[in-house]
């Protein structure tokens, strides 16, 4: 037994405060790897089994051979405090640089690394594609590192469910480290295809060590039920029928305000978490959970990688997600610690079109690439995001998405050359699209939505159908499922009453139409988006009161019928009903208001004015044509981004004189981002009318 | 082992950061110490990677200047390397080390061991073997330099030469730009912000079409220091085969002392651009510069026009300098 051995185990034996603990399979063979060989490391093993020990432990053996720090990718989800303890109890010294920190903690964190007294840093992979992060933080420490970790290492792989761009840049630095760097990487989720690619990424001379995925307590099932209400109202009642705490996970963040609206007006302990809530209240979430205060988070996948909590009772999914290994890597965070957990897979009709949108925005499209590095190239020096916005007719996320995957691709088409406020310029090389991979990576991704159907429908083995999706052996039934042991699974019924309310529940949902109180952050930008109207650049008397919209675009219930009567130039009549009724019944405006008008069309010219027509006849108010349109624009719903919005409304309309008195309803078919609304409502009042109360049919915004 | 020996010479020999390290790089005698010492113990630099103490324990510098902890600490910046490589790539950079073959022949000759151990750049390799008519001055041109500079930069394109220059501003530039505005070829050797360059709009198009090459000996991220300004003079008389100076002060400057230095050393016929009020060129004239005038106008507009080779075949015979491939002192392979 050699005195590194002796030592290692020594530091395991104090972490657990076991005397006579041991390492498990693989687990000593991983260090020395790393510690006496300078080797690299491929290591595949579920939740729990001991990753962070190994890296963990060969960071101290490292640093007690006096070598320079470990440097640790990781995607931070776990309270920052957690990991830091985690590493202490191996007497690792941990900072933390990520961008929830503040600059001057990362600073620290930096200081810290250079007079040595910290052993390992976690930074967290968007990091690296920030250029003033590399140079000013980064780079200083790299003079010394002596260990370099990637965890969640799958995230690399094209051919893996979760390839990020911020993990492309980890793959380009891999390509340039030298042998003699020390590099191990982790995943609990890989087939055999993403650790064959992992590998080759690698290099040479890779250890591997994979262990068995699936896990032994977890109890499968899965129930299609085509209707959301059918969910919501199988959700209700079977909740609390589950012990213990967990997760449910939804394709998007609308569809997790509904479950959680819904579940919480059942009495529900439960609380929304996506990536847009506000760090500070994602951890309180985190750890509410964790602590077992809550019953559950409705979750978007942003509850993802990094979050452990061993005793997860059960991972529900309301919708199903894109791909297996997908589906595994969110369900089989459930049952680490515990001998029993459930892992429910509900499915719907949407499903199919909401896998199938995110497969289609999954690359930026040809034209806008193309346009941005025209832009670029003809720009002599740099160019920021707005400027860029600016000139092309595009969604400023769209642009923004575009511009972060031609930053990683490798060569790139373009860097960023100065910090702040960022810039890009156009390199040397020639570039096209790698239509290739886009293909095949597509083509991938629509393999796997399809496998993911077909499991589904099987009639075998869940569990079998997943260790073979993730190439685990599994060559026995587990027993567990609802296949091998119906009679103990979760029952599929709901009560009738429970669907009724919920349907009512998702009729109920109101959209609001918030306000816009400026036109531009200054005078300047106000006047460059409206030169003929020059609306002050901040509306206040000018800005409409909140408005509302009945339902969304093509949505079950009123959306679908709105969807069609747009695509008939006709409305039902029974949305005239329902209207009246949401007006009447569910929103009282802060005053009556005594008349109606409506957004005037070329195209359509009796669609919307009908529509209000009745409408208004309905309330019993009057109806007036109050606004004209003056002068032909393009369709505002072709307008992708704010500049292009408002100058395509810009002198378009105009208003009659002597309006009536009192509060007015503006109506029109659709609300996008707003302008539409904003603008007219400007206008009535700077005629002179009373408050604006804007309505909509439909709403199509993607971000209401 | 190619791949490990390229990342052990940039390891040894490089900076990654504009901060100061604990330990500087080698400099281009103490890595040419270093690297003759390797090969006569028949190590190549790449076993550095695997085998790093047992050469340290061997190795002991008889200027006491490259320590064991010294290579330990810059051997241990893989991360710090590869974090630089990813980002210079992107820019479109390569290195070219002297074991490569396209690494210029004409810097192992006249430098031997002491040849920067890496060259880094953009643009076509192939020029930077390719010789040609060096055209250097001062970065603060008057109109009648300009015009000067820009109709002979022109001419020698005309007639097939290459024009190699330093890729300041001022006369390098013009030169360049001017012949690259033909059609011609250029070669620039920069002493600073190589990176910069790479990005800028006034240079993309050319090196995308293949008729620009722009190298450095030093940090591509490095800003202006008049060291480096002074010391690459020399590589850009080493990599042309005629030397064309257009202005400069006796006594003071870049352009002064490297023409200055080329004389002494003989490498390249000089010439001087006249007429001239200069003091430098008037004392190279005298050091042994040859004066070059504008050729008319009609020689000018001339397309088959040989007026500037004619010029330096006059040259040929009372120089040392051949257009044939240069001798190596050591053979190729074995310098790395």
């Amino acid at each position: 037994m050699n005195s590194v051995y002796r030592r290692g185990i020594e530091i395991l034996r104090q972490s657990l405060g076991d005397s006579n603990a041991a390492f498990h399979e693989h687990q000593w063979e991983s260090i020395s790897t790393l510690v006496e060989d300078s080797g690299r490391l491929l290591v595949v093993q579920r939740t729990g089994w001991g990753k962070s020990a190994v890296y963990f432990i060969a960071t101290k053996l490292l640093r007690e051979r006096g070598q320079g720090p470990a440097v640790i990718i990781s995607p931070l989800l776990a309270l920052m405090r957690n990991q830091i303890d985690s590493a202490a109890r191996y007497g690792v010294r941990l900072g933390t640089m990520n961008s929830s920190n503040s600059q001057a903690e990362n600073e620290h964190t930096k200081v810290a690394t250079l007079n040595d007294s910290l052993d390992a840093i976690i930074i967290s992979p968007e990091q690296l594609s920030k250029p003033d992060f590399i140079e000013t933080v980064l780079k200083p420490i790299a003079d010394r590192v002596g260990l370099f970790v990637i965890d969640e290492v799958h995230c690399i792989s094209d051919w893996g469910h979760d390839f990020r761009p911020d993990y492309k840049r980890i793959k380009n630095i891999i390509s340039f480290l030298p042998k003699n760097l020390p590099i191990i990487a982790t995943t609990a989720t890989a087939n055999s295809r993403v650790m064959d690619d992992v590998c080759t990424q690698l290099g040479q001379n890779v250890n591997i060590y994979r262990g068995k995925l699936t896990r032994d307590s977890l109890h499968l099932q899965s129930i299609f039920f085509p209707q959301r209400s059918q969910r919501l109202a199988w959700l209700a009642d079977r909740l609390p029928e589950i012990d213990g705490t967990g997760i449910i996970y939804t394709a998007t963040v609308k569809d997790g305000e509904k479950v959680t609206g819904w579940l919480q007006s059942r009495g529900l302990n439960v609380e929304q978490y996506h990536g847009g809530t506000d760090k500070r209240e994602r951890e309180a979430l985190e750890k509410r959970l964790l602590n077992n205060e809550i019953k559950a988070l409705v979750a978007t996948s942003a509850l993802g990688m990094g979050y452990d909590k061993p005793d997860l009772s059960f991972v529900i999914h309301y919708q199903s997600p894109g791909s297996v290994v997908s589906y595994y890597q969110q369900v089989g965070r459930a049952g680490r610690g515990i001998p029993k957990a459930h892992g429910i897979l509900l499915s719907g009709s949407e499903d199919d079109d909401i896998q199938r949108y995110f497969i289609s925005q999954a690359f930026p499209n040809e034209k806008l690439v193309n346009d941005i590095l025209e832009v670029l190239e003809e720009a002599d020096d740099g160019l920021q995001e707005k400027d860029i916005t600016r000139m092309i007719n595009a969604r400023p996320t769209k642009i923004k998405a575009a511009i972060k995957f031609l930053l990683a691709e490798s060569p790139a088409p373009i860097v960023i050359t100065q910090q702040r406020p960022i810039a890009y310029n156009r390199t040397l090389i020639n570039y096209q699209l790698p239509y290739e991979t886009i293909q095949r990576l597509s083509s991938i991704k629509e393999r796997e939505w399809k496998v993911m159907q077909y499991y589904l429908t099987i009639d075998s083995c869940l569990m079998q159908k997943l260790a073979h999706e993730l190439d685990d052996d599994l060559s026995e039934p587990c027993g567990k499922c609802e296949i091998c042991d119906p009679e103990h699974s979760l029952p599929q019924g709901y009560e009738h009453t429970t669907a009724v309310a919920a349907s009512e529940y998702l009729e109920n949902i109101f959209i609001d139409i918030p306000p816009k109180k400026q036109v531009g952050n200054g005078h300047a930008q106000a006047h460059s988006r409206f030169p003929n109207y020059r609306f002050p650049y901040r509306f206040g008397e000018l800005q409409h009161e909140v408005g509302r919209a009945l339902c969304r675009w093509g949505e079950a219930g009123w959306g679908e019928i709105a969807k069609q009567g747009k695509a008939d130039n006709q409305f039902d009549k029974r949305l005239v009903a329902a209207s009246a009724k949401m007006i009447k019944k569910r929103w009282e405006p802060g005053q009556q208001p005594t008349w109606m008008t409506y957004v005037p069309s070329n195209m359509h010219p009796k669609l919307v004015a009908e529509f209000a027509e009745s409408l208004a006849e309905k309330l019993g108010i009057s109806y007036v044509h109050a606004v004209l349109k003056v002068r032909e624009n393009a369709p505002q719903k072709d307008m992708e981004n704010t500049d292009f919005r408002c100058q395509n409304l810009d002198g378009v309309f105009d208003i009659i004189d002597d309006l009536p008195e009192g509060p007015v309803f503006l109506v029109d078919d659709a609300y996008d981002s707003g302008w539409t609304f904003a603008v007219i409502s400007a206008l009535l009042r700077q005629k002179g009318s009373g408050p604006v109360y804007p309505f909509a049919i439909m709403s199509t915004s993607t971000s209401a | 082992m190619i791949e490990e020996n390229r990342q052990a010479v940039l390891l040894l020999t490089s900076r990654f950061s504009s901060k100061n390290g604990v330990f500087d790089p080698l400099t281009p005698t103490e890595y040419g110490r270093f690297a003759l010492w390797l090969h006569e113990n028949n190590y190549q630099p790449g076993t550095l990677l695997s085998q790093s103490d047992e050469i340290a324990e061997k190795w002991l510098d008889p200027k006491n200047k490259i320590t064991t902890e010294r290579l330990q600490y810059l051997l241990g910046r893989g991360l710090a390397m590869s974090l630089a490589l990813e980002k210079w790539q992107s820019a479109g950079i390569w290195t070219l080390m002297r074991f490569d073959a396209d690494y210029p022949k004409q810097l192992k000759k006249h430098f031997g061991q002491n040849a920067p151990a890496v060259l880094y750049g953009v643009g076509d390799k192939g020029l930077i073997s390719k010789g040609g008519l060096s055209i250097i001055g001062s970065r603060h041109v008057d109109e009648d330099d300009r015009e000067y500079t820009e109709k002979i930069a022109k001419q020698a394109a005309l007639e097939g030469f290459n024009v190699v220059s330093g890729g300041a501003k001022g006369v390098d530039e013009t030169a360049m730009l001017a012949a690259l505005e033909i059609d011609g070829t250029a070669l620039g050797i920069m002493s600073n912000d190589l990176f910069r360059a790479a990005l800028s709009g006034k240079w993309r198009k050319h090196i995308r079409q293949n008729n620009l090459a722009l190298i450095s000996p030093y940090y591509p991220e490095a800003g202006f220091n008049t060291g480096n300004a002074m010391g690459r003079n020399k590589y850009i008389y080493c990599l042309s085969n005629y030397a064309l100076a257009v202005r400069s002060e006796e006594g003071k400057g870049g352009t002064w002392s490297g023409a200055k230095e080329n004389l002494k050393k003989e490498w390249i016929p000089l010439f001087v651009k006249s007429p001239s009020d200069a003091t430098g060129n008037k004392a190279l004239l005298e050091m042994g510069a040859q004066s070059l005038n504008l050729p008319s106008e009609e020689i000018q507009n001339n397309p088959q026009a040989e007026w500037l080779i004619e010029k330096l075949k006059a040259l040929k015979s009372d120089s040392n300098v051949s257009d044939t491939e240069p001798k190596i002192i050591n053979e190729q392979m074995e310098l790395f």
